[in-house]
């Protein structure tokens, strides 16, 4: 009856070609995932041969990188450059006393490692920046979606340059104090939302961040949940999600859902405007100048 | 004089008011750094290179935030 059910609603959805069937523990295993018909298992399948990439294993990362490898993404790189400390623990649930002073991505890659052995997961001990994301990025559509879990600007920067230079769907989220942000962008499918810098301008003054003002862990948590929620929604292709920005209060329990706008003189994701003025500008005598 | 809602408070502004003076405004009067705010109008982000060239309309809303970026 259940079985029934369950490739019933599996044949409904869309089928991913090149993927392969679940096996019979799998199938067990993450069962309450395929009965949805949004999932069923292609959906599965999908997950199983995703690559995610999460840049910060703090808050956000320990319970992202947790949730998306409990839900069967194949394949998870993590990525941070910082040790565990002591005042970590509140808040970054995969780590204990025994892990401090060890690098939080190789100390969370173990331990999830060996709780799911489903998936592949790596560890990157070494803080993202212009020269170590080189050997990271160096193939073309390597990753499925590239989750910001970073604890400050300049990284979310990079990061947001890395996803508009390589066209990878970005979920950024962040929490301080009892604010936190969640956003979704992702080019090639919605241009007109520009990027993270079309929102927040490097140049833009940063006052909150956990070290300086403080955070509950249970914030984290709820930024963590619906960014790992929003990562599994775009690799099973729904991308209603993609351009909005949903800021949360955590005193006054409210959400709030704003449209990301292009920055038409944005330095970062400006080429493709420009692209696309030259476009509608066809018949002027510039229209042969700028050919991308 | 027009009617507009900052952060659901109601304010009056000079009809025609610029993004930039309306928010130049606030900021002093709230001691808050221009550089630290982002907005939204009616839901939708005003990126900063088009203040100058926003005219705030009666009834607007706008939603001043600043950028979080601890995780
Ligand atoms: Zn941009």
């Amino acid at each position: 009856m259940v079985t029934e059910q369950l490739t019933s609603t599996a044949s409904g959805n869309k089928a991913n070609s090149g993927t392969k069937a679940l096996s019979d523990s799998d199938f067990l295993r993450y069962s309450r995932q395929v009965l949805l018909a949004e999932v069923g298992e292609s959906g599965q399948a999908q997950f199983a041969n995703a690559h995610v990439i999460v840049i910060g294993v703090g808050g956000l990362g320990n319970l992202v990188a947790q949730y998306l490898a409990a839900a069967g993404v194949g394949n998870i790189t993590l990525v941070d450059g910082d040790k565990v400390e002591v005042s970590n623990l509140p808040r970054q649930l995969l780590f204990h006393d025994s892990d401090i002073g060890v690098n939080k991505a190789v100390a969370a890659s173990a331990k999830l490692t060996k709780a799911y052995t489903q998936v592949r997961i790596s560890a990157v001990a070494e803080h993202l920046t212009a020269t170590s994301m080189q050997p990271l990025f160096k193939l073309d559509r390597q990753y499925d979606v590239l989750l910001d879990c970073s604890d400050n600007f300049e990284t979310r920067q990079l990061v947001n340059r890395i996803a508009v230079s390589q066209n990878i769907a970005l979920v950024s989220a962040s929490a301080a104090h009892f604010q936190g942000q969640l956003l979704c962008i992702e080019q090639q499918y919605k241009p007109d939302s520009g990027c993270y810098h079309c929102l927040f301008p490097a140049d833009m003054k940063v006052n909150q961040t956990c070290q300086t003002i403080g955070v509950l862990g249970p914030m984290v948590g709820t930024l963590a949940s619906m960014q790992s929620l929003m990562a599994l929604q775009l690799l099973l292709g729904n991308k209603q999600l993609v351009g909005n920005l949903y800021r949360f209060d955590g005193k006054q329990f409210s959400w709030r859902q704003l449209i990301i706008t292009r920055d038409e003189s944005c330095s970062v994701c400006g080429q493709a405007s420009h692209y696309n003025e030259c476009v509608t500008s066809a018949g002027t005598a510039n229209q042969n100048q700028h050919e991308y | 004089m027009i009617t507009i809602f900052i952060n659901d408070a109601m304010k009056q502004v000079e009809q025609g008011a610029s993004l930039t003076k309306v928010l130049e405004q606030y900021s002093l009067e709230n001691d808050i750094q221009l550089a630290a705010i982002a907005v939204a109008i009616n839901n939708c982000v005003a990126p900063r290179a088009t203040w100058h060239t926003t005219q705030c309309q009666a009834n607007d809303k706008l939603e001043l935030f600043s950028v979080v970026a601890g995780g």
